[in-house]
């Protein structure tokens, strides 16, 4: 707080000097009349002449001060320093403070006024984002600098952060419609209403009338602290037209039909600005309606800064719409937020309101992307969902003579393509856009199909008949590169024509019991088995590259991002190993019975290099030899005792020579979800003090959520009984507060012991087993059969709800957690929460792996 | 042996003082580079640096003589994703010490004779300035006025809570 305290100086000039007793000269005077020698600093004349002055007390012949000053100029540089130190002595300290000041602004410049703009802002392309908001709140012009769309743009990938373009360019598209439409409208009123000369006095008043009395209705809960702001600025009288205000209350489409009620003398240029239309109330996933815009709080007026980002950048030309890069990197910062403070709503499939969609049986695979999920159950079907609406697409597919116990699909429209496979070992190619199926291969194996992927080039398959199968996704030329070199004698029949797809290409063999997972990368498969092994296979030799050992069971999945293989297995951890090493990096332990599904996103893909993470092992590495030649115990030799969830501490790390840190490093967003039998999911986080170690952050239980949906639905079917069907529960809001925050509910005290219970009944069974695979999950009823507890329809009875909940499958992106298991019902957990930035940006975001 | 890098380059300050260098050193600019390449050879008349003063220039040519012999900068360092490093290796941190009108100045002289090297360092130098500070120590550091009103202040610090640390 150095700065003296600004009266009426504009912007950039330096402040007048703190008012202290000059008896003789009036400063403002002097500044004006001495034509002093200056470094260009117009304001810094009354400082030099008032200390001068001010050294001179109480004289009274004083000398005349430019030949005084004319003097000290003919001496050298050194001297008149030295003459100006001995000056400063001789002052006051408040004079002294004074000289500091001036100093001070002599040899302090703002950059962002001595650089060029595009200059400065490459200073800024090195600050954080959080320096960037300091930056923010220096001053006006460093403010203007700091929203800079590149410089955001460049932060949001640096987080690891990746739009999904596809997603982006809908919303832009329809945001350009909606933009276009509104204009014309607007044009055409204006030419209607220059044709429309008379009683403008009349209208004027009439249109001051309705502006006063909309944005009081809006300011009156502007402050709500959960209210929804777009960077919508407020009406400011002069810029724009009332009819803005007045299309908000959907009274448009009628009343622009007879007299235009809010004709307004402004040009029709100041007020098109595309995106200032579109910043102001553009929604395409919701109807224009007026309580939507209730919660929007208004910036307070005067604004002329920019307060927060808005939706898109100013442009008025449809063709360069293009959504703002602040917004972006906030919203998409504060769905994190949401994460890190596990703030959620959840929902589920089907619909509360519309039991009859859902599955009849429990539901073993689910995949989604913004709009769609697709689920596969073992009632033999497969359904698509809209995730707007959590209402069925279109009829379920029927194909499958058996469960479906695993899908894929890509729903772009150069693809469209869902391909399944299921206990009736069958694999089945299906359009997504109209369910029907595409190709039917019914002995694709020999037993189930346990999981499937596919990729541009291949379609990849694995089974409990211990194979995985390479097929062609595309038609293919005989001696495509694509085919495996073994497999290409094969098709060495030069007469024939065009591989068709879904070509048979070749047949993996090595695992010891069933593959249960797969995942293809490059031109690697990684697979997972019931014979606690992960392996790499080369897809053009065929040859195993690489095994990956650890887990001290079955292996239920697994996930390979080209850096590290996630694993989950019926020993109740989450293993990660370095892909080029095999080494084990962390063993995640937490959950209590079969890790059945895990998805890793680690982030850094596209912001570390390689190389990097292998200098950041090789740190690793030399602690741990510090370490151990100070005298540390290597954790290694004591693998058995504990194992380290990846800890970066040099006792606990698990390898050495790995490529990746201890925990498989990631950014600070990592994050691994994982689902087990025990009935729970799991978000790990890094450790903030101890990056490599992997955290339990959040514990996720969809059981309190089925039960009240049980509840309700016996609720129901009660109530349907006596009179015609009322449904107490009006529609729309299929949420309720779960996780351990809704621990209130009844049951919910049970359910700690059930899980133990399972857990004990469940090690029970595998001791019996002796046997490595986890319980191959196409046959549910056998499976289950040693224990009666998790039976769904003997659970059912008494108004008792099902207790078993096994999760199955679940996938997470930057928005959602959705997952299946024995119920019936899809789960999920919006970490949008609700807020529609949130829920557009989950959309915009399209990052995966 | 004189090579080519070692030919006499006479450079021309705005306030019209003649610097000499040698052709290496001075290539570093790509200003220069380009004029001499299109010229064919230094030549003998000196090249003018016309937004540039002597004192300014001089130290752009100290730093181009100590980095003379640096590598050409790999592709990788303009991949825009990877985290920007503002670390400064130990030399050019004592030549940067310099006041702030005359590390503008370097950073202008940079921009202008097309050195991206010195540009980056200079960029680097002014971001650790802000790096860490409040906004208010960032006024201090280069005496910028406040020019919010404490409404607005309090309106930025309460819109910018989004980004606080968990």
């Amino acid at each position: 707080m150095s700065s003296p305290p600004l009266a009426d100086s504009p912007l950039r000039t330096p402040p007048p000097p703190q008012p202290f007793v000059a008896p003789i000269h009036d400063h403002t005077q002097i500044a004006d009349n001495s034509p002093l020698l200056d470094e260009g600093y117009s304001g810094d004349r009354s400082d030099s002449d008032m200390a001068y002055a001010a050294m001179q007390p109480s004289v009274a012949s004083t000398p005349d001060m430019d030949a005084v000053l004319r003097s000290a100029m003919m001496l050298s540089t050194e001297k008149r320093k030295e003459l100006a130190m001995s000056l400063v002595h001789t002052m006051p300290n408040d004079c002294k403070e004074d000289v500091r000041l001036l100093i001070e602004r002599l040899t302090h410049f703002d950059p962002a006024a001595y650089l060029p703009t595009e200059i400065f802002l490459h200073v800024f392309d090195y600050l954080s984002p959080t320096d960037l908001l300091a930056t923010s709140m220096v001053s006006r012009r460093w403010r203007d600098r700091s929203f800079d769309e590149r410089l955001w743009q460049l932060c949001f990938a640096r987080e690891g952060w990746e739009l999904d373009k596809g997603a982006v360019e809908r919303f832009v598209e329809q945001a350009r419609d909606y933009g276009q439409r509104k204009m014309d409208a607007r044009l055409d009123r204006q030419q209607r209403r220059d044709r429309a000369t008379a009683v403008l006095e009349r209208r004027e008043s009439r249109k001051r009338r309705r502006v006063e009395a909309f944005s009081g209705d809006l300011t009156s809960d502007s402050d709500s602290a959960g209210g929804l702001d777009l960077g919508i600025q407020e009406d400011r009288a002069e810029g724009k037209t009332p009819s803005d205000v007045e299309e908000m209350d959907g009274l448009e489409q009628t009343s622009t039909a007879g007299v235009d009620p809010t004709a307004s003398k402004l040009p029709v240029e100041s007020t098109m600005i595309l995106s200032e239309v579109l910043n102001r109330r553009f929604d395409p996933y919701n109807s224009y309606d007026l309580n939507k815009y209730r919660n929007i709080t208004f910036p307070p007026s005067p604004a002329d800064i920019k307060l927060r980002p808005s939706v898109f950048q100013t442009t008025s030309d449809p063709t360069l719409l293009k959504l703002s890069w602040p917004f972006i990197y906030k919203q998409r910062r504060r769905l994190e937020a949401n994460w890190d403070k596990n703030r959620h709503k959840t929902f589920q499939l089907p619909h509360p309101d519309h039991p009859e969609e859902g599955h009849t049986e429990c539901v073993y695979t689910v995949q989604h992307t913004s709009r769609y999920l697709v689920s596969g159950s073992r009632d033999k079907t497969i359904r698509i969902w809209n995730l707007h609406t959590n209402r069925l697409r279109q009829k379920p597919l029927i194909g499958h003579e058996k469960s479906v116990l695993c899908l894929q699909y890509d729903e772009r429209p150069e693809q469209d393509i869902i391909v399944s496979g299921g206990s009736d070992s069958a694999v089945i190619v299906w359009k997504f856009s109209t369910g029907e199926v595409v190709k039917h291969v019914s002995e694709a194996h020999t037993e189930p199909v346990l999981n499937l992927r596919f990729d541009d080039r291949y379609i990849v398959t694995c089974s409990k008949d211990k194979t995985i199968k390479l097929w062609s996704r595309h038609a293919l030329a005989r001696d495509s590169e694509l085919i495996p070199i073994a497999a290409l004698a094969n098709f060495a029949d030069p007469k024939a024509g065009l591989l068709d797809s879904l070509t048979h290409l070749s047949t993996i063999r090595g695992h010891g019991a069933a593959v249960n997972a797969v995942q293809i990368h490059d031109n690697t498969i990684v697979s997972a088995s019931g014979d606690r092994t992960v392996i790499a296979w080369n897809i053009m030799t065929g040859k195993q590259t690489r095994m990956f050992k650890g887990h001290a069971k079955g292996i239920a999945c697994v996930q390979f991002d080209g850096r590290r293989i996630v694993s989950g297995s019926s020993d109740m951890t989450v293993r990660i190993f370095d892909a080029g090493t095999a080494a084990e990096v962390a063993c995640l332990s937490g959950h209590a019975n079969l890790v059945r599904t895990v998805q890793a996103r680690f982030g850094d893909l596209r912001t570390t290099s390689d190389t990097d993470l292998a200098a950041e092992a090789q740190t690793a590495d030399r602690n741990w030899q510090r370490a151990v030649a100070a005298g540390m115990e290597p954790a290694t030799s004591r693998r058995a005792a504990s194992r380290s969830a990846g800890s970066s501490r040099p006792e606990d790390m698990l390898s050495l020579g790995a490529k990746v840190p201890p925990g498989g490093g990631g950014s600070r967003w990592a994050k691994i979800v994982s689902g087990s039998y025990d009935e729970t999911v799991i978000v790990w986080r890094r450790d903030e003090r101890d990056a490599g170690n992997w955290v339990q952050k959040v514990v996720l239980n969809q059981n309190d959520l089925l039960r009240e949906q049980q509840r309700r639905q016996n609720r129901r079917a009660d109530d349907a009984q006596p009179q015609n069907p009322v449904f107490a529960h009006p529609g729309g809001a299929p949420v309720q507060p779960a996780g351990p925050a809704a621990a209130g509910l009844p049951h919910a005290s049970a359910m700690p012991a059930i899980t133990q219970q399972a857990a004990a009944a469940y090690a029970q069974q595998q001791q019996q087993q002796q046997a490595p695979p986890p319980p191959p999950p196409q046959q549910p009823p056998q499976q289950l059969g040693g224990h009666a507890q998790f039976n769904p329809a003997a659970a059912a009875n008494n108004g008792r709800p099902a207790d078993s909940h096994r999760i199955f499958k679940l996938q997470f992106d930057p928005r959602r957690i959705i997952c299946c298991s024995q119920n019936n019902t899809i789960v999920g957990w919006d970490f949008a929460c609700g807020e529609r930035e949130l829920e557009w940006v989950g959309e915009w975001c399209g990052e995966t792996a | 042996m004189a090579t080519e890098g070692d030919q006499l380059v006479k450079l021309e300050s705005s306030d019209h003082v003649i610097i000499d260098t040698d052709r290496k050193t001075a290539e570093r600019s790509m200003l220069i580079k380009n004029m001499i390449e299109d010229l064919g050879s230094p030549g003998e008349e000196p090249i003018p640096i016309m937004n540039v003063s002597e004192t300014v220039l001089r130290k752009v040519i100290d730093w181009c003589t100590h980095h003379k012999n640096d590598p050409p900068p790999s592709a990788e360092d303009d991949a825009d994703s990877r985290k920007k490093t503002t670390d400064i290796e130990d030399w050019d941190q004592k030549f940067m010490q310099v006041d702030q009108e005359m590390l503008f100045e370097i950073i202008l002289a940079a921009n202008y004779m097309d050195i991206k090297a010195l540009l980056d360092v200079g960029c680097k130098t002014v971001a650790n300035m802000i790096k860490g500070k409040s906004p208010e120590e960032i006024r201090k550091t280069f005496n910028i006025q406040n020019d919010f009103t404490p409404e607005e202040e309090d309106q930025i610090r309460r819109e910018n809570e989004w980004a606080e640390d968990r």
